[in-house]
């Protein structure tokens, strides 16, 4: 491929050679940088008669995401696409150009008194593009649900260069499939979305963060309370179990903790906290942040783990991962991933959701401690039925432990959705589950 | 004689009859009536047969039956359909699924419950209720639909503003894809499995992707509290910016629904009138829900806008039982259309709230135009029009008229930039307003989805897009028409 036959369809500013190379891989010889959805699909179309293979790439957090492919042909960044299209703040939706960060789009629904009802990671690096072609979810999940519940309407190029629209504008449409799902959370290898419709939510008139903490630590001290919390009428936003150093950084507090979080009108949240002080066991320290100071916590929070851009430390990298596991499974494997981890001589940062069963770990380490250690954590998992995806690793690393697990799903009918939407495997190529 | 009248039969029903057993096979013209159309009565066929599997081995057994011999398929539940899902075209084999009816699993600690897809959605709710749960998604025929026709269907109902629709609750199924094969799906409840978003493409795809034949389903904690209001307006504009404005303030209700004149008049005279007044234009019943020490303040909040809109009456529910009786009278207004009508024709179609005013005008006109009343009871939080059309069969004409005036009500709003269906789907009746939506390019991308999961198009054909030999059709269509009406 040349930057001659992309000078075609590009002015050359915004084209460029890429770095010699990524230690997390998914890097691509040229970089193009479209600004308009026909830009898009003129490289993508040009792309695919040519047999070359494309990668997307947003803000780049997802860059250590996937992908068995060192290096792609071309690197489309949507980082020039983007900007709200149209808020239509009576109707509490949004659309918005992919390449858009979150925080960009939140401080501008904020200032009309809405949100998007998501809390991913890295809010000014991450766009809304990479959040939804991840399905990517924060702590507050559990009333926020995903993008996959969120997400209304797309626009999305083919990688033969036909637009398409999914979906709709309005909040409820069952007018034919609902093709918004083939693209939420496909990583990007169907088709390049380049607007993004969502419901948006009402910013809350108060909240609180409380963090319990549990001087034992172990499932008998803490389930007894999140039983009773999770059989009550309460509302919480957030119920995540953190391990102690975790907990250290976000609390101040070296003990197995529990984040609970309410969202509401002042009385109903004061209602609440005043619940849990009631029924909070004896022993158990709590802390408490309101309002604003809540508000931080999170933004504080989304910052902690590792990220695509970010050089990383080749002695010692980064990786993360992300477990599903049933809700009540959420302490003992909080507990789990941090003994096995000390077991091993490891330091990990782990968190769960105790309402919506997915947690997050992240650590730093040589390759010979870590990868057996996630492999050993996989198969504790997917023993029950959960699974453990490895969301953040060095290419290398990739090639050696499966990042999408073991556990077995309908592959044969995923590859003949793949086969369908892109035959000649130009987008993304080998950056999903089972090589798709 | 038996033996004799058994060689006789058609040998797919003898065939049919050695995997589900003689009496589970309804294949007499006599049996077959009651199958020929669901609840959009206005397009009917005949099944070749109607099997009633017992379990997924069964189903799969069929359906491997079925794609071996080439004959076309229909999964059903109750049949309460409201877009012809479930109606044969002719010589389909209906795989009934009401003898597969249990509930398997409640776990109410992880909060979800595993039905079989005959399961009533209703009687989800009164398993759970005593322990302070729920099944969010209400369609209004929840006393007789089943989840699976919901999962089908991607059902909705009163509540989904604040809590979502089927799709959103629908955690893990259990799958007999069209070839036979089964498949599970994120079995465990457990979310994000790896992979693409099967569970997501199944839902909402009318029953032409696979048969869910187990169904993992999201349960939730009854909320603490819940204020039910009901305001009379007595100008539809004003109600119609009353919405926009309880919205607009940030306030989330579990419901806020809309009923007009006409509307009125048909709930007032049918089984559960509560004595709304029959002089106003317009009613609201509100619904705000969760931690009781927040709802004070909101149905404050709410009556305070309505009565910037000028409301004549804004009157919160003294108590359950008064609730609870508001809540029937609205959920029964469909049929309650037969009090005011000999028949009706209920449209779907969903637009941007801020558009209320606009669309209603709109729908006005086409009333006046076609010379038919238009009664609306909606789901005006979400933007979800039911636009009911009354009109007279034994009438010569009215029919037609009737689904013109459907058909031009969800023009309407396509054009707003709204869309043709928000729960009832397109099925039958609406195959060709797809085109209002969607580009001759973007159904065909729908097709080819559909080909990698139905490729041989035996399950549920010809539904959901535009027919590609419409014009020949319609001829025909009222030629035969002309025929029976001699």
């Amino acid at each position: 491929m040349t930057a001659m036959a992309l000078n075609d369809l590009l002015p050359a500013e915004r084209i460029s050679r890429s770095e010699s190379s990524n230690p997390l891989g998914n890097s691509g010889d040229w970089i193009a940088q479209p600004r308009t959805e026909n830009e898009i699909a003129d490289l993508l179309r040009h792309a695919d008669e040519k047999g070359w293979k494309v990668t997307v790439t947003g803000g780049g957090s997802k860059r250590g995401y996937g992908g068995l492919r060192e290096r792609y042909d071309m690197m489309l960044s949507l980082a020039d696409l983007r900007g709200v299209v149209e808020h239509r703040r009576g109707d509490m939706t949004v659309t918005v150009r992919a390449g858009t960060p979150i925080r960009e789009l939140a401080d501008h629904l904020a200032e009309h008194g809405q949100r998007l009802p998501c809390d991913p990671r890295w809010p000014g690096t991450a766009t809304i593009g990479g959040v939804v072609a991840a399905n990517e979810t924060g702590p507050r999940r559990l009333a926020f649900g995903a993008p996959r519940d969120f997400v209304l309407g797309l626009r999305v190029i083919c990688p033969d260069g036909r637009i398409l629209r999914t979906g709709g504008k309005v909040v409820k449409n069952v007018a034919g499939y609902d093709m918004n799902k083939l693209f939420v959370g496909s990583m990007g290898t169907l088709g390049v979305m380049s607007e993004i419709t969502v419901k948006l939510r009402p910013l809350p008139p108060d909240q609180c963060l409380m963090y319990l903490t549990f001087p034992e630590g172990s499932e008998a001290d803490i389930e007894p309370f999140l039983r009773l919390l999770r059989s009550s009428t309460l509302e919480p936003f957030a119920l995540e179990v953190l391990n102690p150093v975790l907990a250290e950084k976000t609390a101040g507090v070296n003990r197995y903790t529990l984040a609970v979080a309410f969202e509401d009108r002042s009385e109903a949240v004061d209602d609440q906290v005043k619940w849990v002080r009631d029924h909070l066991p004896e022993g158990i320290g709590m802390e408490m942040r309101r309002g604003e100071e809540a508000l931080r916590c999170w933004e504080a929070w989304a910052e902690l783990g590792p990220r695509g851009p970010e050089v990383p430390d080749t002695d010692s990298p980064a990786a993360a991962a992300k477990i599903g596991l049933r809700s009540t499974e959420t302490v003992s494997f909080i507990r789990e991933a941090t003994e096995k981890a000390s077991d091993r001589g490891l330091e990990v940062f782990a968190h769960g959701g105790a309402g919506h069963g997915i947690a997050r770990i992240w650590l730093r380490g040589t390759r010979e401690a870590v990868l057996p250690y996630l492999a050993e954590l996989r198969s504790v998992v997917e023993e029950r039925r959960g699974f453990l995806v490895a969301d953040h690793l060095p290419f290398e690393w990739r090639k050696r432990l499966d990042v999408w697990g073991n556990r077995t799903i309908p592959f044969g009918l995923m590859k003949r959705i793949k086969d369908s939407c892109d035959p000649n495997r130009t987008l993304n190529d080998q950056r999903f589950v089972g090589g798709i | 004689m038996f033996g004799r009248k058994k060689r006789r039969l058609d040998p797919l029903i003898r065939q049919l009859m050695e995997w589900v057993g003689e009496t589970n096979v309804l294949y007499r013209r006599e049996d077959l009536v009651a199958y020929e159309c669901d609840g959009f009565t206005l397009k009917k066929g005949e099944a070749r047969a109607v099997v009633f599997p017992a379990d997924t081995r069964e189903v799969a057994a069929v359906v491997r039956l079925l794609h071996r011999e080439n004959v076309p398929f229909i999964a059903r539940g109750a049949g309460t359909g409201l877009s012809g899902g479930a109606t044969p075209l002719g010589g389909e084999v209906i795989i009934s699924l009401v003898k597969m009816k249990k509930l398997l699993r409640v776990d109410l600690d992880n909060r979800i419950a595993v039905v079989q897809p005959g399961f009533v959605n209703l009687k989800l709710t009164q398993s759970i209720a005593d322990r302070g749960y729920y099944y969010a998604p209400d369609p209004s025929s929840q006393y007789a639909c089943t989840i699976g026709g919901n999962v089908a269907e991607n059902a909705g109902g009163a509540h989904c503003l604040k809590y979502g629709v089927t799709t959103n609750h629908i955690l893990g199924a259990e799958v007999v894809l069209p070839d036979g094969e089964v498949i599970r799906i994120g079995d465990e409840g457990i979310p994000d499995m790896p992979g693409y978003d099967l569970l997501g493409l199944l839902t909402g795809s009318e029953g032409t992707l696979g048969i869910v034949t187990e169904i993992t389903v999201r349960i939730l904690k009854a909320p603490q509290g819940k204020q039910t209001l009901l305001a009379y307006f007595d100008d539809v504009e004003e109600a119609s910016r009353a919405v926009s404005d309880i919205i607009s303030a940030g306030i989330l209700p579990a419901a806020l629904e809309m009923m007009d004149r006409t509307a009125i008049e048909a709930v007032e005279s049918a089984n559960f009138p509560v004595g709304h007044p029959l002089d106003i234009e317009a009613l609201l019943l509100v619904e705000v829900d969760g931690i009781e020490a927040g709802l004070k303040s909101q149905v404050e909040d709410i009556t305070e806008l309505c009565r910037r809109r000028n409301v004549r009456e804004v009157k919160t529910a003294r108590d359950e039982k008064e609730a609870a009786a508001w809540w029937a009278n609205r959920k029964t207004g469909f049929g309650a259309m037969g009090a005011i009508s000999p028949d009706y024709l209920v449209q779907d179609g969903v637009i941007p709230r801020s558009t209320l005013p606009e669309v209603l005008g709109k729908i006005r006109e086409i009333s006046r135009d076609t010379g038919l009343r238009i009664a609306n009871i909606f789901h005006a939080g979400d933007g979800n029009l039911h636009p009911l059309i009354l009109f007279d069969e034994r009438k010569p004409g009215e029919k037609e008229r009737a689904l013109e005036a459907g058909s031009r009500c969800l023009k309407v709003c396509a054009e707003v930039g709204g869309t043709i269906t928000g729960e009832h789907g397109v099925g039958i009746e609406k195959r060709e307003e797809m085109r209002f939506v969607f580009t001759k390019e973007e159904i065909a991308a729908q097709i080819r989805l559909r080909d990698v999961f139905n490729p041989g198009n035996l399950l549920n054909p010809g539904k959901g897009f535009p027919q590609p030999g419409r014009c020949a059709e319609v001829k025909q269509e009222i030629k035969e028409r002309r025929m029976a009406e001699g």
